[in-house]
């Protein structure tokens, strides 16, 4: 399990730029979904 | 002396796992990976530190200790001697009694007493360096994930997009196809109401065609019934005529029969008594024409055959013959010879027929002598009697002949009397009238069945109109086949007009169902469950491959870190951004790294430098510390020394070293060289390390505890 801590999304959120972050974040929300 | 036994540990590959360890004071675990060498050291660990976990600093140990002591079994025993055996520990611990046994100098003592006796220096050369590459890799393989998970987001993305486009196409289309089904639904409407319009002035034309038509068979029937029935009397009549001509027919055949019978009687009786006749008759030319030439005329079976003038000759000639024979047989009957002969005769017959006893006496003699003189004297007679006995068979014959021929001749007048009515009535025969006025009549019949046919079909039609009273017939003054004709022609007119709005409206309704049919598949096509639009779609795609892009780099970027060589790193300024995040996020995670006994807190890492960027407590600065140091060993090597030569006030040193792989040999040559001096001093009780074998040569045997040999061999010079 992960913690917020080590969450990669954090170092990505650092990286990509806010629409790049963002559009990161629906494709987890599209891949949430589909495992869902 | 180092000794460690335990049982009833539960961990995987425990079969893997040796149970007991036996060696001098400084050891070495050999073994694979995953053969329990630090289990054993985290065992040792865990029994100096009293059994509980959360006195172990190291995150690895604490972790190992928590699953040694998760076993419900769990029993161990560690024996630790110095080099000069003088100070002995014993370490008892069975975790169904929960709590340990601790003996120094085999006295049992608290743990307090033997931790204030003891100090324990635990060092995993490498072990931040291998923390961060874990975390580095761990890293680079979620990147990755992320990136196929960004393709599938991106393939998902551009069918959203495509269904979107489809759909909004769909809706444009649904439109148009709205409109044009709405003027198809006005046009029909249109031309329904032509054809309606059309229908309706089509069936009053109708109906009274009908009507007219209807009245129109009514009086050929009743006129051809008429016709008919006139001519079936007429038939009657010729018949019955017809009739009468047949019975005469019949007589005719009657006589014929009659005549061709009594003909060829004649014929076979004169062929019978020809020989009676030639002895009587001369046979002159009249013999032989009527013997010869015409008398095979009456064996014929055509009455036409036969000639009256023949049997009239042959009536006469026999007749002549008859009359002859008579003269000539009245002569010879008066003759006396014959009335003797008869008297003779007689007398025979008297005698035959009335006297039985032939010997009766009469006159001289006796009634046979008399027969038989009687007899003889009738023989003298024979000849002539003959004779006469011809003469008389000729006149019976003549007699016959001229009885039949008499009757030939009466019979042929007669019939030639019937044939003379017959032919008369020939040109009365009405066979041929009759057959022309049954064809007629049959013909009428077939006329009259057509025309009840063709008024069947429209009876019910007419009752219909008639009951109506839609149309009179004083509405119609005139009833004739032009007024027909015309009405005719204007139904086809109407028919073909009706068929034509019918065509169009067939034309029409196939036009909506295919307009409808594909409105109702447009209905099919749902939007897709999305709030972006179109250009946002394109854009997210766009930058969906932007964004994988990057975690490509990104991923390359990490392996370079993760390379073994490290030199030549040429970045340029994003390079040295991404760097720098990453190692702030690792620091992040890390917190702390342990070091030389020292729990640094993790800064940054300086990825370009390789060095961790650490402060120890607030009061020093920052401080940084390479990964080659971390790496050969040469700072943990560093901090162990200078711990073992620190003062201890008397406490017993017991050192454990893990993954000494991690340090170089110089170092290790080193450490062991120290040890063995702090050892034989009595102040190291013992040095343990752990080194990974092989996995391949060794994969299936358990870790060893391997004595070093300089202390075996002092061991044995003792």
């Amino acid at each position: 399990m992960k913690n917020e801590e080590n969450d990669i999304k954090n170092l990505l959120k650092e990286l990509l730029s806010e629409e790049e972050y963002k559009t990161l974040e629906r494709a987890l929300d599209y891949a949430k979904k589909r495992s869902d | 002396m180092f000794e460690l036994t335990y049982k009833n540990l539960q961990v995987n590959n425990i079969e893997k796992y040796s149970e007991n360890y036996k060696g001098n004071n400084i050891c070495i675990l050999k073994g694979p990976n995953d053969s329990g060498k630090t289990t054993v050291l985290s065992m040792i660990k865990l029994a100096l530190s009293n059994f509980k976990p959360d006195n172990i600093d190291n995150e690895i140990m604490k972790e190992k200790s928590k699953i040694i002591l998760n076993s419900p079994d769990f029993e161990m025993n560690l024996f630790i001697s110095s080099y000069d055996n003088k100070f002995k520990i014993e370490i008892k611990y069975d975790k169904k009694k929960g709590y340990p046994e601790y003996y120094i100098n085999n006295k049992q003592e608290g743990y307090t007493y033997l931790s204030d006796n003891l100090q324990i220096l635990y060092e995993v050369p490498g072990e931040p360096i291998k923390k961060l590459e874990r975390i580095i890799d761990d890293i680079k393989n979620e990147l990755f994930d992320y990136e196929r998970l960004l393709e599938k987001y991106r393939d998902y993305i551009y069918k959203v997009f495509e269904d979107l486009k489809n759909y909004e196409e769909s809706e444009d289309k649904k439109t148009k196809l709205k409109n044009k089904i709405e003027d198809l639904n006005k046009k029909l409407e249109d031309y329904n109401s032509l054809q309606k319009q059309c229908e309706k002035e089509s069936q009053e034309i109708n109906d009274k065609y009908v009507y007219i038509k209807y009245n129109k068979l009514y009086k050929d029937i009743i006129l051809k019934t008429s016709q008919f029935d006139n001519i079936e009397r007429e038939i009657q009549k010729l018949k019955k005529k017809n009739k009468k001509i047949q019975k005469s027919n019949k007589k005719i055949m009657d006589y014929s029969n009659q005549i061709i019978n009594k003909s060829n009687n004649i014929y076979y009786l004169i062929i019978q008594s020809k020989p009676l006749f030639d002895s009587f008759v001369k046979n002159d030319n009249v013999f032989y024409e009527i013997f010869e030439k015409e008398l095979s005329s009456l064996n014929s079976r055509e009455v036409e055959s036969i000639s009256v003038n023949y049997i009239v000759k042959l009536y006469n000639y026999f007749n002549n013959i008859k009359e002859s024979v008579k003269t000539e047989l009245e002569r010879k009957k008066n003759s006396k010879l014959y009335l003797q002969y008869k008297i003779i005769d007689e007398i025979i017959k008297v005698l035959e027929n009335y006297i039985e006893n032939l010997d009766i006496k009469i006159l001289d003699s006796n009634v046979g002598e008399l027969l038989k003189k009687l007899y003889d004297e009738k023989e003298k007679y024979k000849k002539d009697i003959e004779s006469v006995e011809k003469l008389d068979n000729l006149k019976n014959v003549c007699d016959s002949l001229i009885d039949e021929l008499n009757e030939l001749k009466n019979l042929l007048n007669t019939y030639e009397k019937e044939k003379q009515i017959e032919s008369d009535s020939i040109e009365e025969n009405y066979e041929s009238q009759i057959n022309i006025l049954e064809n007629r009549k049959n013909e009428l019949w077939d006329e009259i069945d057509s025309l009840d046919k063709e008024i069947r079909k429209i009876e019910d039609k007419y009752k219909e109109i008639e009951n109506s009273n839609k149309i009179s017939i004083s509405d119609i003054p005139v009833i004739n086949d032009s007024q027909l004709s015309n009405l005719e022609k204007e139904l086809d007119k109407y028919k073909h007009i009706c068929e034509n709005y019918k065509d169009k409206i067939e034309s029409l309704n196939r036009d909506k169902d295919n307009q409808t049919n594909e409105l109702n598949r447009l209905e099919t096509i749902k939007k897709p469950s999305t709030t972006m639009t179109r250009d946002e779609l394109e854009s997210e795609y766009q930058r969906v491959d932007e964004v994988k892009e990057k975690l490509n780099k990104y991923i390359k970027l990490i392996d370079m870190l993760l390379k073994s060589d490290k030199r030549g790193f040429n970045i340029n300024n994003s390079e040295i951004e991404f760097y720098d995040k990453l190692g702030k996020y690792i620091s992040n995670i890390l917190k702390y790294i342990y070091h030389l006994h020292e729990k640094y807190y993790l800064l940054n890492i300086d990825f370009i430098n390789r060095e961790y960027i650490v402060r120890l407590n607030e009061e020093i600065g920052e401080q940084r510390i390479s990964f080659i140091s971390i790496g050969t060993g040469t700072s943990a090597l560093n901090g162990l020394l200078a711990r073992m030569k620190q003062d201890t006030t008397g406490k017993k040193q017991i050192i454990l070293v893990d993954e000494i792989g991690d340090m170089d040999e110089n170092n290790l040559k080193n450490l062991i060289k120290i040890a063995e001096e702090e050892v034989k001093s009595n102040k190291l009780l013992l040095l343990l390390m752990a080194r990974p074998e092989s996995n391949d040569l060794n994969a299936k045997s358990k870790a060893i505890c391997d004595s070093y040999r300089n202390l075996k061999e002092d061991e044995t010079n003792e």
